[in-house]
């Protein structure tokens, strides 16, 4: 009971203790390409340094992808998790999708290297909302109909991850691009804790979670 | 039995850390004499940032304030901003009232730079500009100056909206210290939407600290600060609402709004005892009771011989005021306390037949010599 309310208390009040209201965090990038598929950055960045492979998510259904996700996390974290549960909630409810509109790219966005033949373009973001119910997360719907369902989950863990990273005060978003590719991957160790662990404090920046 | 297990403590000590976290921090912030305000120009027409944002980001809610006219839609705004923040209303009414004298429309002028934050949006084919610069408007000459190309490109909401962005940053900017317009630009977007009447007063306090930074504000003239805090896993505030947006219970100040100098309009003035509370010192407690009036209760030093009519009392402790707010009027309708009276001592001081009097039936036999308030003759 204790750890269900802390995590009520927490999901609600990441935003304040990330920053004030209002201040949009750098949120979900998508690299979209001539004449082949488009993108989740994180995913592409992994693969374009040649870190990681996603070849496991081929095949799979959504809960799979879900599964995988929560599982591989929970092993090692499982208050992360039932916090990961939590947040997604409120993406299914505190989401819109705009039309009509690009997002601005971010500052960290600039070390950021691509094939000439695609785009970079930021996909979601996130603000801490002015007052509870509103609105958290902001989704440019012209570019997330572009996306493939792999990628569309993706950003949305993405948002998710992200979220809790802001709450735990981190700047960009580069570390949990790191960790949620790492974790989706055909690379990820299921046995090396401390490796694991490395990659869940890039979201958490080693906090009490 | 408090439990201190090692689960329990970690709970209240994050409690106390993200409630360090929501207080405002802009100590250091930088100073500024001018603030931007900008428009969102497009190819067919031209929208206030504030409303082309807050819109976009809220694609359910709409515009709806009523009238055709800048005056029409304004006096229909203010209304709306009375019941939410009613001294300000006046002052940003006040200040409306006087705007022609203030404003320059200029063309073919730079407006220089800006530090402002933007927000994360482009919207495609429009293009974000600096439409006006904003100054104190208690300083000489103009102090509000517009780009009229864009200007008359406008609609009256959007034009409205400039004025409130001007009055709203006036303060938030230039007064606070915040560095840019990201909070009042929502606000201002929020003020004119149809979102604006679903919010629930008990809401306003939050609105207050978190995206305007006020930390005092004003109803029935009277000066109350906002103060949050956190008690048991739960926010609250000095200030309360009823239902109807009404304010019923609040922590008194008297400290002034500094920033809305020379206007007298959101002084507290008894009808029946000019100047009384402005001489009070310290007046804590504000709330009201079961037949609609308001009860002021003081637990502090009263700082100067007061008058109530042709009764003078003495600087002393615990003075209890009872009020009636009516069209626009405040009154005291009594004063209870212990009061020394021609060697005997009653409990109430009553406004009855146009004069204050002490009530005879309230005489007591208790004697209290340090609370007691001896009561002589004003002139």
């Amino acid at each position: 009971m204790l750890k269900i309310s802390l995590i009520y208390f927490l999901v609600f009040n990441l935003p304040a203790m990330g920053g004030e209201s209002g201040r949009a965090g750098n949120g979900g990038g998508g690299l979209f390409c001539k004449g082949k598929k488009n993108y989740l950055l994180d995913y592409y960045e992994a693969e374009f340094n040649e870190i990681h492979t996603f070849n496991n998510l081929i095949g799979t259904t959504p809960d799979q992808r879900l599964n995988l996700l929560h599982s591989r996390i929970s092993k090692y974290n499982p208050f992360l998790t039932m916090m990961i549960k939590h947040v997604r909630e409120l993406f299914r409810t505190q989401s819109i999708y705009i039309k009509d509109v690009n997002f601005k790219i971010p500052e960290d966005y600039r070390t950021i290297f691509y094939e000439r033949t695609c785009e970079l373009k930021v996909v979601a973001v996130q603000i801490s909302p002015f007052f509870e119910g509103g609105n958290i997360f902001f989704i440019n719907q012209d570019l997330w109909e572009q996306l493939d369902v792999i990628a569309q989950e993706g950003l949305i863990n993405h948002e998710i991850l992200y979220y809790i990273a802001l709450g735990a005060g981190a700047e960009n978003s580069r570390s949990v691009r790191q960790a949620l590719a790492y974790i989706m991957s055909d690379q990820f160790r299921d046995n090396e804790e401390e490796f694991i662990t490395k990659f869940l404090n890039k979201v958490t920046n080693g906090g009490f979670f | 039995m408090v439990d201190f297990s090692k689960g329990n403590i970690m709970f209240f000590f994050s409690i106390v850390l993200s409630s360090i976290f929501v207080l405002p921090l802009n100590s250091y912030a930088i100073e500024q004499d001018v603030f931007t305000i900008f428009a969102v120009n497009c190819e067919d027409k031209v929208e206030l940032l504030d409303y082309k944002e807050f819109y976009s980001m809220n694609p359910s809610f709409n515009y709806d304030i009523e009238g055709k006219t800048t005056e029409e839609l304004m006096n229909k705004t203010f209304l709306r901003l009375d019941s939410f923040a009613q001294g300000r209303s006046i002052v940003f009414q006040h200040w409306f009232d006087n705007i022609s004298k203030k404003v320059k429309f200029v063309r073919n002028v730079n407006l220089g730079q800006h530090t402002d934050n933007l927000g994360f949006i482009e919207w495609k084919g429009c293009q974000v500009e600096q439409l006006a610069k904003g100054m104190d408007i208690n300083n000489e000459g103009k102090t509000l100056i517009i780009n009229r190309d864009l200007w008359e490109r406008m609609d009256s909401r959007s034009q409205v909206g400039v004025y409130l962005n001007y009055f709203l940053n006036l303060e938030y900017i230039l007064y606070r210290l915040n560095e840019d317009s990201v909070n009042t630009r929502y606000f201002n977007g929020l003020l004119s939407s149809s979102q604006f009447k679903k919010i629930e007063p008990r809401v306003y306090p939050n609105i207050y600290e978190n995206i305007l930074d006020f930390n005092k504000i004003s109803f029935y003239g009277m000066f109350f600060e906002i103060r949050g805090y956190a008690s048991s896993g739960e926010r609250g505030y000095s200030v309360e609402f009823d239902s109807q947006g009404k304010l019923v219970r609040g922590k008194l100040t008297f400290d002034d709004f500094h920033f809305f100098n020379n206007i007298d309009l959101i002084k507290l003035k008894f009808t029946n005892a000019p100047g009384f509370l402005g001489e009070m010192g310290s007046l804590e407690e504000f709330r009201p009771d079961l037949n609609g009036d308001f009860l002021l209760k003081s637990y502090r030093t009263i700082k100067e011989h007061l008058c109530l009519g042709t009764l003078k009392l003495e600087p002393k402790k615990y003075l209890n005021l009872k009020l009636n707010f009516k069209e626009g009027k405040t009154k005291i309708i009594n004063a209870s306390g212990l009061f020394r009276y021609q060697d005997k001592v009653y409990r109430k001081i009553v406004f009855k037949d146009k004069k204050f009097k002490v009530l005879e039936s309230s005489q007591t036999e208790i004697r209290n010599e340090y609370r007691e308030i001896k009561i002589g003759i004003c002139e």
